[in-house]
């Protein structure tokens, strides 16, 4: 099979780990932004604008100054060709940077990891119109059988100049081999244990160029993991042995890492012995870390940095309105804040309670008090999923606000009165959602008592499946087969830690064999289907609504990189800067 | 003027004969009239506990009602205006004057017990007893004091019960310090061997002698410290340690709305002004009860 | 008088080890895994027990305690949980800025606090005195971060400004950027002080001024009150000089709110995180290190009353 039929739509897996860090930090969420400002709604990657999605201006960029902007076709991103030479970009996030595991961070590092190394591909599943990128790999196939996928790499990748003795050399498949083989040890407990785990049976360096992955059974998803920027980097075979892995970075990417200060900026230069010629453009990234979202939006407002992720449309609208020149943007994501209910405990091991809680929530309401509007209703999958989800109409009947509903099921099930206690951290992102959620439950007649935790309690609880129940903070997963884990048995990692006590055979079956569909027509509709089957159980899992992306850059930014989700650092070497 | 030189009492305007409760009120508006700042403080605290308490009546809305349209300035719908949410914030400073009242009494209360009862037991006890607490108190006011309440409500989580408990644990140390000292210097005093030489017991001493001396001291401190306790609280809520939302807490909101863009002003101003003001009639009621309750602790008026 | 000193040194110890106890047992009963916190979902079970191992968690806590004390006593902070660089180098990059902090507020607060605190207690009563006072007791009753927020928001939203948030401007490469940016944090952070030192002073003052060579001196002219003024300032400041040093002991530990506000990378900011991130080595470190300045200043402080006080040597 060529690799174009593998082009297409492969996505990318992204992290929840991500999120539950954030969790992690009652004051902080986990946004970071070096390539691209993301908001503090602990969503990982700005992942973004697609063709179709619906959205209210579809991901065009919103002048703030009054000139209307060219729109670029919704959905794919390419950097206007050109761009002055040099120039210090400066950005900012909220949260710490937690140092910089290639294969293992998802704080502020993990905006620095995809643009001092390189990956064998680059994708997102946001934005299929790009397809995939060649990176260190220049051309991929795969086997007549499915089984493998084979790559050609580039002999001209050198390693950076750098002060930790890594030899300077082109980067071959014994680099990759030996990463994606730290990915595959637990003690790594890198995300990418998962897909390696379920679906791969070994790599192989064929030779200094080739490199190979062969797998169990076919799978659907191996360029959209291979590429996936937070678990997938190739580094240095030398540099995976040192002790400062995490500490510091040498990789072949265009960018290196000269200084890193926790709690404090993080400064990355240009490479000069990226193979790509006259790339990057920019000298030097300054990402900031701030402490809180007020802190960092001030800095922004004061032209100290030059891109801001904020934490609503309406917040974006008007820091863009005030600051002239700047672009505004709306990019769909693949964030949602969730409730999750413990199916082994009373009374969720009721799925007809499930089912009226369900149909008690207006999800509207989240979507215009917290997301300003700027909003969707959502499935088991994101809308940023293009192909994946379900239509709008469909999801509507199939999961429907109903008090009338809701009092129905609970008097046949015999809890006309339900109440039911429900653990969250105290973060005030969630206290929104814990607000809403409690009034419009009591609307139905049911009583929900909050019972707040210290983030510490929250994630112990969560991980030993002590909690009951619990709105969580939001959530990312770009890949589909990641995504529907959370209704597979053993949950979302597979060894039932988060795990919501959910098991039907039927659902591992539908999930399994969605992730093995190669065809990616007949993929689509196995994923659809899963999800309805999903839903049918009335699941122990389910989002508010689908939340957007809210950036604002500044005026003297070129070709910042927007609609395009973690692709977006791909073209990171390509920003430059007006003056 | 009646020939005593005091002003008559109602009883006297009234031409009634001059009563005790007369005299006693015509001191008390003489300790007013010298202390007007003190009464001013006491007015201010007067108003915030009525608003406490009468919270749910005053205010138009509930706290968590999103009542209106979100950041608008002061109008007569929304005396203060509306915070992000659309909720009246006029109504959320009114229950939040509440639950700061709460936790501050409480706090205070508690904390002030606990101090009066450990610093006298040391300052009576002597020996080792003393030795042990003091050194306990010492290592205690040596610990950097927000640090303190970060990790021990880190330890019992977040709820307004560990708050005020958290805050009444930061309190015990120096009031039991300042209470110890006084204790010593009453327990030196004549009257206190004399008692001893009689045969009265310790406890009797204690009862009767050296607590109701130390009490206007306690009392006096205890003032002061309830809008040091409403200050902490508000410290912590504004960390997003202390009262967790939905409940209305003057610190928390003014997180809240610093997190907001454009900043609704309204929801950090007020707020502000309330802690401003609550802690202001505390630090007022207790300079003036401290100049009327123990001369040898003024400041030279 | 040695004994004295001896005794204090004791105690001084004694406290400090103390601390050292009640944080190190705090820290450990909070709720919370660190590693489950660094790693969260995916945080396999092998993973979990490396991290554990790594920190030493699986270890009785009498053994951690008694490590952790000697590394200690060695100097070996040691490490960051989250971000693996050692405590002794975050603490040498934050210890100057929560330093310029300290001096630039004790700096206002010497500057401002004491001449009105003066001021008022020479024109007692009088108007100006009066405005003092309720400036003063104003001073005390605003919240910090209140003012904090309205001082950092307000401008950038008027007028877009805002001093330099994020990076930090040494003073020698930049005096004027630097100054910048510590200017309104330290005014702010020295606006309750302040208002406590010009409380002191003008009591202090008032209570000198009432002994009787005092007015003995008032009473026999012009050069005799200014020999006694000498006086009086010299004795009026010394309880002000005490909570001056206690303020500045406080204020080494860095400022949790304040620095967070402004962005400072400070000693409290950075006890801050630690604490909401369960970082163990970083959290007992510093507070170690703060409880021990406090303690250490409070000795001073105690040897030198006892120096110049015999009297209290024997209390």
């Amino acid at each position: 099979m060529a690799s174009g039929e593998l082009l297409g739509v492969l996505r990318r897996r992204a992290s929840r780990r991500a999120a539950m860090r954030g969790a992690a930090l009652s004051s902080a969420g986990l946004a970071f932004a070096i390539a691209c400002g993301s908001s503090n709604n602990n969503k990982k990657a700005a992942t973004t604008a697609t063709s179709a999605a619906p959205a209210p201006s579809g991901g065009t960029p919103a002048p703030g100054g009054g000139s209307a902007a060219a729109s670029p076709a919704a959905g794919s991103f390419k950097p206007a060709p050109g761009g002055k030479q040099g120039g210090e970009y400066r950005t900012g996030f909220t949260g710490p940077w937690a140092g910089v595991d290639p294969h293992n961070s998802v704080y502020g590092g993990s905006g620095l990891v995809p643009i001092i190394y390189n990956y064998l591909v680059r994708t997102s599943t946001i934005a299929p119109d790009i397809g995939i990128l060649p990176e260190l790999a220049t051309a991929w196939e795969s086997a007549p059988d499915n089984l493998s996928v084979t790559f050609k790499l580039r002999p001209n990748a050198m390693i950076a100049e750098n002060k930790q003795n890594v030899p300077v050399r082109p980067m071959d498949a014994e680099d990759a081999k030996a990463s994606f083989e730290r990915v595959a040890d637990p003690k790594a407990a890198s995300n990418g244990y998962s897909w390696i785990h379920d679906w791969v049976d070994h790599f192989e360096a064929v030779d200094k160029t080739t490199f190979k992955v062969v797998t169990k059974a076919p799978y659907a998803w191996v360029l959209n993991n291979v590429g996936n920027n937070l678990y997938s980097a190739v580094v240095p075979k030398e540099w995976l042995l040192s002790p400062d892995l995490k500490k510091t970075a040498v990789g072949s990417g265009p960018f290196m890492l000269q200084s890193l200060e926790e709690g404090g900026k993080a400064i990355v230069v240009r490479n000069h012995t990226y193979w790509e010629p006259g790339l990057p453009l920019l000298n030097q990234i300054t990402g900031n870390s701030f402490a809180d979202q007020a802190t960092y939006r001030t800095a922004f407002t004061s032209k100290q940095i030059d891109v801001y992720g904020a934490t609503d449309v309406e917040e974006a609208k008007a820091i863009a309105g005030s600051l002239k020149g700047s672009q505004r943007y709306e990019d769909p994501g693949f964030g949602f804040n969730s409730f999750w209910m413990n199916v082994t405990q009373k009374p969720w091991d009721d799925p007809r309670i499930r089912k009226a809680v369900r149909r008690a929530i207006n999800p509207d309401e989240y979507i215009q008090l917290i997301a300003k509007g700027l909003g969707k209703q959502i499935g088991p999958l994101s809308y940023a999923m293009k192909g994946y989800t379900l239509p709008d109409d469909e999801l509507k009947k199939l999961m429907p606000f109903s008090i009338q509903d809701a009092k129905q099921i609970l008097q046949a099930a015999g809890q006309p009165n339900l109440t039911f206690k429900f653990q969250h951290p105290t973060s005030s992102n969630v206290a929104d959602y814990v607000n809403i959620f409690v009034r419009q439950l009591a609307a139905a007649g049911i009583t929900a008592q909050p019972e707040p935790q210290d983030a510490g309690t929250w994630v112990a609880g969560y991980f030993t499946n002590k909690l009951s129940a619990s709105l969580s903070l939001n959530q990312e997963y770009a890949n589909p087969d990641f995504a529907l884990h959370w209704f597979t048995t053993g949950g979302i990692t597979g060894n039932s830690h988060y795990d919501t006590g959910f098991s039907d055979p039927e659902v591992d079956a539908a999930v399994k064999k969605a992730a093995g569909t190669i065809d990616e027509t007949a993929r689509k509709a196995a994923y659809q289907d899963a999800q309805r089957l999903i839903i049918s159980k009335d699941p122990p899992f389910w989002n508010f609504y689908g939340s957007y992306v809210n950036i604002v850059v500044g005026g003297n930014v070129v070709n910042y990189p927007h609609g395009i989700g973690s692709l977006g650092y791909y073209y990171t070497k390509n920003i430059s800067l007006a003056s | 003027m009646n020939r005593e030189g005091t002003h008559p009492g109602t009883g006297a305007i009234l031409g009634l004969p001059e009563s005790a409760g007369d005299r006693r009120l015509a001191r008390y508006l003489q300790v007013a009239r010298a202390n007007p700042l003190g009464v001013f403080g006491g007015v201010l605290i007067l108003v915030l506990i009525v608003v406490g308490i009468l919270a749910p009546a005053i205010a138009p809305y509930p706290i968590d009602k999103f009542a209106g349209v979100p950041i608008k300035a002061p109008s007569a719908a929304h005396l203060f205006g509306t915070d992000k949410f659309g909720r009246d914030i006029f109504s959320r400073v009114v229950h939040g004057a509440r639950i700061s009242l709460e936790v501050g009494f409480f706090s205070v209360i508690l904390g002030t017990l606990v101090g009066m009862i450990i610093g006298t037991i040391s300052g009576y006890a002597g020996g080792l007893v003393d030795a042990v607490i003091q050194r306990s108190v010492d290592t205690a006011i040596a610990f950097p004091q927000l640090i303190l309440l970060l990790i021990v409500i880190r330890v019992l989580g977040p709820s307004i019960v560990n708050v005020i408990l958290v805050i009444a644990i930061g309190i015990v140390p120096g009031v039991a310090r300042v209470v110890r000292g006084a204790v010593l210097s009453e327990a030196r005093n004549a009257y206190v061997e004399a008692a001893r030489a009689t045969g009265a017991s310790g406890a009797r001493i204690v009862g009767r002698h050296l607590v109701p001396n130390v009490l206007p001291l306690t009392i006096v401190i205890a003032t002061t410290l309830l809008g040091t306790a409403i200050l902490a609280e508000a410290s912590l809520s504004f960390l997003g340690l202390g009262i967790t939302p939905p409940n209305p807490s003057w610190g928390a909101d003014i997180s809240a709305a610093r997190n907001s863009f454009p900043i609704n002003t309204w929801s950090a101003l007020f707020p502000g002004i309330a802690i401003s003001l609550t802690v202001l009639g505390f630090n007022l009621l207790g300079d003036a009860l401290r100049d009327i309750l123990d001369p040898r602790l003024r400041g030279s008026r | 008088m040695q004994r004295y000193i001896l005794r204090r040194l004791l105690m001084a110890a004694l406290i400090v080890w103390a601390i050292s106890v009640v944080v190190f047992v705090l820290l450990r009963v909070s709720p919370g895994d660190p590693a489950l916190l660094q790693q969260g979902i995916n945080a396999t079970p092998e993973k979990i027990a490396a991290v554990h191992k790594q920190l030493g968690l699986d270890r009785p806590m009498i053994v951690q305690y008694f490590d952790w004390v000697g590394k200690l006593l060695h100097g070996d902070l040691g490490s960051s949980v989250l971000s693996q660089t050692s405590v002794t180098h975050e603490f040498r990059q934050r210890f100057p800025i929560s330093l310029e902090l300290m001096v630039l507020t004790v700096f206002w607060v010497v500057v401002i606090g004491i001449p009105l605190g003066m001021v008022s207690a020479i024109k007692r009563n009088s108007l100006t005195d009066y405005i003092a006072r309720l400036l003063a007791i104003f001073g005390l009753s605003v919240p910090a971060f209140w003012v904090a927020t309205l001082v950092l928001i307000l401008p950038a939203q008027w007028w877009g400004y805002a001093p330099p948030l994020g990076r930090q401007i040494a003073l020698f490469s930049d005096p004027a950027e630097n100054l910048r940016q510590f200017l309104p944090a330290s005014l702010v952070l020295a606006l309750g002080p302040i208002a406590a030192i010009m409380r002191l002073t003008r009591s202090s003052m008032l209570e000198v001024l009432r002994q009787d060579y005092v007015r003995t001196a008032r009473a026999k002219g012009l050069r005799e009150q200014a020999v006694v003024f000498g006086h009086v300032l010299k004795n009026s400041l010394v309880p002000v000089i005490t909570v001056l040093g206690l303020l500045t002991a406080g204020l080494l530990g860095g400022s949790v709110i304040i620095e967070q506000i402004f962005a400072l990378r400070g000693i409290g900011q950075y006890i801050f995180m630690s604490l909401l991130q369960k970082d163990f080595p970083v959290a007992q470190g510093l507070v170690m290190y703060t409880a021990a300045v406090v303690v250490l200043i409070n000795l001073v402080v105690d040897i030198s009353y006892a120096v110049l006080d015999p009297r209290i040597r024997y209390a």
